[in-house]
């Protein structure tokens, strides 16, 4: 008997485990679906009205760490490659604006950072053997 | 064990042994002369189907591959509602360099090899033929056996390696197989999709796993209607969201009665930013998939020091005789 009421417990316990688990991951990926039904209904309506305090719609006005970049403008990529690359950002900072420019359209197109990288440095490089001449 | 049960219980994993295959499948007017729409001119929803589907069989490429650099590779992580974690490291072979001339009978041929989980060294080969007619050959090196076995097409509708996607979504669906209809032109607004909980971490065979992707934000894209022409089936329709220069389709939106059934979401990355490249010669970041009936979701990440493209390699490296080789 006292065996049957810890196998029921036990059964109990797995099952509001299950559904616990099953919610949480619902509410995980909400954010995500508001999102995106969000971006769909402007193809109806021609609006997009994002979701209040979504982290997916690239904002950099929220605090949530895993909010993205929208990386359209030159300021935001530069953030983007602060956070990410404190070292290599020391360099970009340093460069002329055209540069700069060209390394937000080249990480537009490809997304290849450890390519941003290598390109900051030749960049840098090629800027002080100009200096140098 | 005899050798029947030993190719049943093969038979049984076949469906995830064709998880590396992407799409050599061509259609009619699909191939890889295909070129890019005439500027100026916007394209047809029939036309920027047969864009999407170039793009997606990396037909700007005469060989592409994502191989295995020291521990880095490929890899395949499912998540069930229950959040139990699974992944699959592969490494994956696509040539597409035969002669265009009527007496090649071979259109491209595509080698996966796997090495890790219950599939760890076995490797397919699969061969498509320039006659649209012949059925495409599928290899399979068993490493138990230690030999190679022929199989048949999987289903469209097939889970792939037990992810969300399925093998029509990731190869086998042609543009013929649905009617296209065009909805709108706008900018994409919302960042790609990925397991939430793994962004950014550190992840075996990929190294860190990337950050979901806003890259794509404000770009503009095609709405991209297409209805199935299956009976039964288990989508409807489908929305996708087509980039308007490169023909990258970012995101894929399912329906069954009208109600949003699976989501599928893909970070595309351009392997040449100089001028004057094909915009379509583009690579796969990676691939996330949300399925809202029962709450699992796939992540497929691509690390891209393993992206390898137009390499110098002989034709004779998509043979038996590469699968042979394979060390388990």
């Amino acid at each position: 008997m006292r065996q049957l009421k810890l196998s029921q417990s036990l059964l109990t316990l797995s099952l509001l485990t299950g559904l616990s688990l099953g919610n949480q991951l619902y509410a995980m990926q909400s954010g995500y679906l508001d999102a995106i039904k969000a971006d769909f209904d402007e193809f109806n309506s021609g609006v997009f009205e994002p979701p209040p305090e979504s982290t997916w719609i690239g904002s950099l006005s929220t605090d949530n760490s895993n909010a993205g970049l929208t990386y359209e403008n030159l300021q935001d990529f530069s953030l983007f490659l602060k956070e990410v690359s404190p070292g290599s950002f020391i360099f970009y900072n340093k460069l002329p604006a055209q540069y700069k420019n060209q390394l937000h359209q080249q990480y537009l197109k490809t997304g290849n950072l450890d390519e941003i990288k290598k390109n900051i440095f030749k960049y840098s490089s090629e800027i002080k053997k100009q200096k140098l001449k | 064990m005899n050798t029947q049960f030993i190719v049943g219980k093969w038979l049984s994993r076949f469906s995830l042994v064709w998880l590396s295959l992407s799409a050599t499948t061509t259609f009619g007017g699909v191939d890889r002369t295909l070129t890019l729409p005439p500027e100026g001119t916007p394209p047809s929803a029939e036309e920027i189907a047969r864009q999407v589907y170039f793009a997606n069989h990396f037909y700007a490429f005469k060989n592409f591959s994502i191989e295995r650099r020291g521990r880095t590779m490929t890899v395949l992580i499912n998540r069930s509602s229950s959040g139990k974690v699974s992944a699959t490291a592969l490494e994956r072979h696509l040539n597409n360099n035969y002669q265009l001339t009527p007496d090649e009978a071979i259109q491209s041929r595509d080698l996966a090899i796997f090495h890790s989980g219950k599939l760890r060294g076995t490797g397919m080969l699969v061969t498509e033929y320039r006659d649209e007619q012949k059925n495409k050959d599928y290899m399979v090196w068993l490493p138990a056996l230690r030999k190679i076995r022929r199989f048949a097409q999987p289903q469209h509708d097939d889970a792939w390696g037990g992810s969300v996607f399925t093998f029509g979504d990731v190869t086998l669906r042609k543009p013929e197989d649905e009617t296209h209809e065009l909805i709108g032109k706008k900018k994409l607004r919302t960042c790609l999709g990925t397991i939430d909980e793994l962004e950014g971490k550190h992840y075996r065979y990929a190294g860190e796993l990337p950050e979901r992707s806003c890259r794509h934000i404000n770009k503009e894209v095609y709405g991209l209607k297409s209805t199935t022409k299956f009976g039964y089936w288990w989508y409807d329709y489908r929305i996708s969201y087509v980039d308007t220069t490169s023909f990258a389709d970012y995101r894929t939106l399912y329906f069954k009665d009208d109600e949003l059934i699976k989501v599928i979401d893909r970070d595309w990355g351009l392997v040449d930013s100089e001028n004057g490249s094909d915009p379509r010669a583009l690579f796969w970041k990676y691939w996330y998939g949300f399925d809202l009936r029962t709450g699992q979701e796939s992540w497929a990440v691509i690390p891209q020091k393993v992206v390898n493209y137009n390499k110098k390699r002989r034709n004779s490296f998509w043979t038996e005789k590469t699968l042979r080789k394979i060390k388990r």
